[in-house]
């Protein structure tokens, strides 16, 4: 606060003016005083020298004689003078002569603070006479010699007092502070008097700067001072004019600007309209190329189906074997095409992003071997030895979207047998990194083909991409294949690789990142075999390395031998004996000899594993002496039950590449809904060859009223239909379905856009099915709906898995998973809750039934129905919902059968979490 | 002695005058052929020595005028051979033997040649001149002898007396303060003092320090003052004392030399060189004539001093000087 009022310019300039002049009269104030006192100190002493020395001259003749009265005569026109308080005489010898004293003044001076000045001088006697006393030099016996100095006849001693003194000093001391006081002040009153005329100028042309910063450009100070105050006040208004002005072309410009601005933000604006409604055009546009891809690909599908299924249809029918060749070439010519237009489609669904990954436990053998499987054919056909090698380290189940890895790997086999002429293809399966929850698989694909230059290592990942334009002119395709498979890999957190030399083969390598199951699935081969032993002769490679590992994985004790050292071993205590041969061989003939040999050697059972899907050369190994014969590449599943078999002297003929076994549904009723008449008597043909009665409707409409009127064991659905859909239809029927059991809807599309599948899922129906219409996969997911019912056992279809197709599982993981949000703790702990809740539950269940207490019942099942919907538990979970409904229907037939079911259901998953988790 | 007193004027006058040096030579012409006639009753080579010590100005006065008024007195001393000698300069041994064969009378100068001569054991006719009372003692005189003689510096105390009594009103007393020089004349003061008829106040003082209050006594019972030649008492350092305190008490200061008066003395009877040297000449041509020489003497001759100016101021109306010498000189029978 004082510096800021120290600052201010009236403080500032009145200090310039005061300061200076007070310091230089302060200055001269305490030099003058000083001067003055020491002055006055000095004639005062010099007084009471001179009064002293006047005393002893008047006190020369009193010394002289001795005589007090003459002294104190003569003193005392010293004792009259002012100051003087004392005067002493003494004489030569020091006794005082005579001592004079103002005795009555003494006292309060002395009280005064007065000091006493003592002065003495001291006495001599009058001076001596140039000339002697004698006029002869002998007048006087002895002349007196004269003294070198004058005689001291005595001294005076007066004492002055410095009342006076002080007093006088008192008097300029003061005066000279008056004077001092005054003329500060004056000085003080005339800089604040000239400073007025430069301050009140300069204040005003600060406030009015204070004013102006604060916008107010109008403010003008009054031109009345002079000098450079006035050429200031001047210049300020000017500038301030300027301002004023530049401020109101500012202004102007501003408004201008603004109004500018206005108009483009309205122009912006009407564009963003524009724009929104371009983008929702655009977005509409999407939907419709969306939609123009869902009913491309059905109107393309639906054709396909029928040309496809009829093919098949064809070929079982009796037919010559040059007419088979051609249908065969039909159905493979179909095939591909699908496989063009899949591969469109599945790059057009990507490129919009709508292939979201499914995270679902998936067995990983099952995942590799299929399609290795599937393709082995096609690298059989071209003499390449195909080899699956999945590692130990790796994971039985994993959770991941196996659909896309299988497709990445029938792409990435594909392209391998595609363009390799000779030689082999090797598949790895490795885990690369691995934590507690996530690892990273990682599968290879190596060939022996033609390679991949370097220059186009990275260009064909790029969509309608090849190596080179001879290779598109001579191996054709769409180049959608492998940026397909990138795409795929990174929708999957994973990554694809190259590693390639022209002309020597390539090696594409897929990592991607999946979540670990933390519950591992019990071995698929658990049920091993005890130590048979086995002799194994295989003189390839890594498909016999992986054969040799699939035996041990089996069970067998295993000695691998070749051709030479077994015929040097002679034969020993093995039970069985293996051998791999390859196409090559077979061609050869030199698999003949093997077998001969062996055969000569010992009289034990046989089993050829041959690089050979040709049904003709497994006959015909078989003829030669093979004990069993099964092509290679083969599941494991599939080499334990030949090697079980054979051990068990069974010598069933495989049944790998025959057509379907069509399983016998006579007695069931069957309604199929399809609008196409092609594909409607398609399904209507297979079906029929189970034996079940079959009812035709053409839309979802017809299919509810048939519904309504009579009782079916199956319904399939097209799911696109003219009228009413099959969504539509499915909930018409699941809303009727409440007084009644569920009759299972098998849906069928030619759509392949998730979102549909979801939204069918979501109606009711209770499987789904893709066209072209595989016939096992038909049978499969039928056998599945109709499940104990179906009186003759099917055989399982080589693509059903536990965890596919199967609308009702006993306990579905991959739900339970979505539910919890892919939390697997979660899924685990409202699991166990659930189980342990369960036998209770249960408990009131059967004491309401007992009771006939339905509305009880009612309530019991509902809040058993709240848990099995969260579990994962989709059998239980209906069963709970069509009790509920049936408690309050009050149905007593209904509810006795289903309460059974329940209690089934209910017993099949106490067993399973009791085995997972022993007590 | 009036012719003296103008000679000595006419000398003075001349000693100014620049033909001094001139008349000075003749003199010195004069005196030496002087020397060279011998006088009738004496023998050829008579030697009269004067001898002083020390360049004292008055000592050669004196011996000059010694010559002068000799010359104009005794025409008969025409024939003696008058040496004057500073013994200072030469050893009084030396000169006596030099001087031996001539030799009738030795005429000292001062205290110092008459220590000298004293000593020697010379039988020559010795006078001694200008010397103090108060130091004759020294001489070992002998009063009987007319071979041995003094003149006195000091005034003979009755001419002083008689001098106070002359200006002294009636019943005043006359103060003196006697020193360790002065005090031995006591007696004699007093009977002086008695048959003169004054009243006399004496203090005696044997150190300096002790003059003041001596003095205050004095004055306090008297009305004029004495002084006599005491070193102790009159110097240089107590003169002004004395006098002023004197003065301050309204009494006069009667001074025993013209120095005296000079320094502030009323007054005071005095012997001038001149008369000193008209009585030595005097006492040479007697003894020129008698062969003896007289008894010790004081001053035959003498002058009287006034300071005006000290008698105005003390309010004193003295009368002339030689008015005053005369009625001294008629008190003295002259």
């Amino acid at each position: 606060m004082i510096f800021r009022r120290l600052s201010r310019i009236k403080t500032r300039s009145l200090l310039l003016g005061i300061l200076p002049a007070a310091i230089m009269a302060l200055t001269l104030t305490v030099y003058i005083i000083n001067a003055q006192l020491a002055n006055l100190n000095q004639s005062f002493q010099e007084r009471g020298k001179a009064i002293a020395d006047h005393s002893a001259s008047l006190s020369i003749y009193g010394i002289f004689t001795g005589n007090e009265e003459i002294l104190r005569s003569a003193l005392n026109t010293i004792m009259e003078q002012a100051d003087v308080v004392s005067v002493t005489v003494t004489d030569a010898t020091g006794s005082v002569l005579s001592h004079l004293e103002h005795v009555d003044e003494q006292k309060p001076l002395s009280a005064n603070n007065t000091s006493i000045s003592s002065f003495s001088s001291p006495v001599f006697s009058l001076f001596i006479p140039s000339e002697k006393l004698a006029d002869y030099p002998d007048q006087m016996e002895v002349e007196f010699q004269p003294l070198e100095t004058r005689l001291q006849i005595g001294s005076v001693t007066v004492k002055l007092t410095d009342a006076r003194l002080q007093k006088e000093q008192h008097r300029i001391v003061q005066n000279s502070l008056l004077m001092l006081a005054t003329g500060i002040i004056i000085t003080g009153l005339i800089a604040i008097g000239l400073s007025q005329s430069i301050i009140r100028p300069l204040v005003r042309l600060t406030q009015s700067v204070i004013r102006m910063r604060h916008g107010d450009f109008n403010v003008r100070v009054p031109e009345v001072s002079t000098g450079e105050l006035r050429s200031l006040e001047v210049g300020f208004n000017a500038m301030a004019d300027t301002l004023q002005h530049s401020q109101d072309t500012l202004q102007q410009q501003i408004e201008q600007a603004t109004a500018d601005l206005t108009q483009s933000m309205e122009a912006i604006e009407i564009q963003n309209v524009e724009l929104d409604l371009a983008r929702k055009s655009a977005l509409r546009a999407s939907k419709v190329k969306s939609d123009f891809l869902a009913n491309m690909s059905h109107e393309i599908r639906t054709p396909m189906n029928g040309v496809i299924g009829f093919s098949r249809l064809l070929l079982k029918s009796k037919l010559s074997e040059e007419q088979k060749d051609l249908v065969r070439t039909i159905e493979k010519s179909a095939i591909n095409l699908l496989r063009i237009i899949n591969n469109i489609l599945d790059y057009s669904k990507l490129e919009h992003g709508k292939l979201e990954p499914e995270n679902a436990l998936f067995n990983i053998r099952d995942c590799f071997e299929n399609p290795v499987i599937l393709l082995a054919p096609d690298a059989h056909a071209k003499g390449i030895e195909l080899t699956l090698l999945i590692y130990r380290d790796v994971p039985e189940q994993l959770i991941g979207d196996e659909t896309r890895i299988r497709q990445i790997l029938m792409n990435l086999l594909g392209n391998a047998i595609k363009f390799t002429q000779k030689g082999e293809i090797i598949v790895r399966v490795m885990l690369e990194e691995e934590t507690e929850e996530k690892c990273v698989l990682h599968f290879t694909v190596t060939d022996t083909g033609i390679g991949i230059a370097n220059k186009f290592r990275e260009k064909i990942f790029t969509s309608f991409q090849q190596g080179s334009a001879a290779t598109s002119r001579m191996y054709g395709g769409t180049g959608l294949g492998l940026s397909i498979c990138r795409k795929l890999a990174e929708s999957m957190n994973g990554d694809i690789e190259l590693d390639s030399t022209e002309g020597e083969g390539s090696c594409f390598r897929v990592a991607l990142g999946l979540t670990k199951s933390q519950e591992q699935k019990s071995d698929t081969s658990s049920i091993t075999l005890s130590g048979e032993r086995c002799i194994f002769i295989d003189s390839y490679g890594y498909s016999g390395l992986s054969l040799q590992h699939d035996l041990i994985a089996i069970g067998l004790e295993v000695r691998k031998t070749d051709m030479d050292g077994l015929v040097k071993s002679g034969p020993d205590e093995s039970d069985l004996v293996v051998l791999g041969v390859t196409n090559n061989q077979i061609k050869s003939g030199a698999a003949e000899t093997m077998i001969e040999t062996i055969n000569s050697f010992f009289k034990l059972p046989l089993l050829v594993i041959a690089s050979t899907s040709e049904r003709s050369e497994i006959e015909e190994l078989e003829r030669m002496g093979a004990s069993r014969c099964i092509s290679k590449p083969c599941t494991r599943a599939v080499l334990h039950r030949a090697i079980t078999e054979l051990l068990a002297g069974d010598k069933k003929s495989p049944d790998t590449s025959g057509p379907a076994a069509v399983p016998d549904y006579s007695g069931r009723h069957f309604l199929i809904a399809e609008d196409n008449p092609v594909n409607l008597q398609l399904i209507s043909t297979i079906l029929k060859e189970s034996g079940a009665e079959i009812t035709e409707v053409k839309n979802g409409k017809e299919a509810v009223e048939k519904v309504r009127r009579e009782a079916f064991d199956l319904i399939v659905m097209d799911v696109h239909m003219p009228v009413m859909d099959g969504r539509e239809a499915t909930s018409v029927i699941r809303s009727m379905d409440s007084d009644r059991k569920q009759t299972p809807i098998l849906a069928l599309t030619a759509d392949v856009i998730p979102e549909h599948r979801e939204l069918a899922f979501d109606a009711g129906i209770d499987g789904y099915l893709v066209k072209p219409i595989d016939e096992l996969e038909l049978w499969g997911i039928i056998h599945k709906l109709l499940g104990s019912k179906s009186r003759v056992g099917s055989r399982s279809s080589r693509f059903s898995t536990d965890s596919e197709a199967k609308p009702f599982r006993t306990r579905d993981i991959e739900a339970a998973l979505k539910i919890a949000g892919g939390r697997s703790k979660l899924m685990e702990t409202l699991f166990n809750r659930f189980i342990e809740e369960l036998p209770g539950q249960l408990e009131s269940i059967r004491r309401c039934a007992a009771n006939r207490d339905w509305p009880g019942l009612a309530k019991v099942v509902h809040r058993l129905h709240g848990a099995t919907a969260i579990c994962g538990v989709p059998a239980m979970n209906r069963l709970v919902e069509a009790l509920e409904k049936a408690a309050h229907n009050g149905h007593e037939n209904e509810i006795t059968g289903l309460l059974n079911e329940l209690e089934r259901e209910a017993a099949l998953l106490l067993s399973e979490s009791t085995r997972r988790s022993p007590p | 002695m009036k012719t003296n007193r103008r000679t000595n004027t006419r000398r003075w006058r001349l000693a100014k005058h620049p033909l001094w040096d001139y008349l000075h030579f003749r003199e010195f012409l004069v005196t030496a052929l002087l020397t060279l006639i011998p006088l009738p009753g004496l023998s050829t080579s008579q030697i009269i020595l004067i001898l002083h010590h020390g360049n004292s100005s008055v000592y050669e006065n004196i011996s000059s005028t010694i010559l002068s008024d000799l010359e104009s007195i005794c025409a008969e001393c025409r024939t003696l051979q008058i040496k004057h000698l500073d013994i200072d300069d030469t050893p009084i041994d030396e000169i006596l033997r030099t001087y031996k064969p001539g030799l009738k009378l030795i005429v000292t100068i001062g205290v110092k040649a008459a220590q000298l001569i004293s000593k020697s054991e010379t039988t020559i006719p010795k006078l001694y001149t200008l010397i103090p009372k108060s130091s004759a003692v020294s001489l070992n005189l002998d009063e009987t002898s007319n071979r041995v003689s003094v003149i006195y510096l000091d005034q003979p105390i009755t001419r002083q007396l008689n001098l106070i009594k002359l200006i002294m009103r009636d019943n005043q007393v006359l103060g003196v303060l006697l020193g360790p020089a002065t005090t031995a004349s006591r007696m004699q003061l007093e009977s002086a003092a008695k048959n003169i008829g004054v009243p006399l106040l004496l203090e005696s003082v044997t150190k300096e320090g002790d003059v003041g209050p001596a003095l205050r006594r004095v004055l306090d019972g008297s009305d004029m003052l004495l002084a006599l030649p005491d070193p102790v008492i009159y110097n240089r350092n107590t003169i002004f004392n004395i006098l002023l305190s004197s003065y301050h008490n309204q009494i006069p200061v009667v001074g025993f030399s013209a120095s005296y008066v000079k320094a502030g003395a009323m007054l005071a009877v005095h012997s001038t060189p001149s008369d000193i040297a008209m009585h030595i000449a005097e006492s040479i041509r007697q003894f020129v004539f008698t062969g003896g020489i007289r008894s010790p003497e004081y001053p035959r001759y003498f002058s009287i001093e006034i300071n005006r100016n000290v008698a105005r101021s003390l309010n004193i109306n003295l009368p002339e000087s030689t008015e005053l010498k005369q009625h001294l000189e008629q008190l003295e029978g002259k």
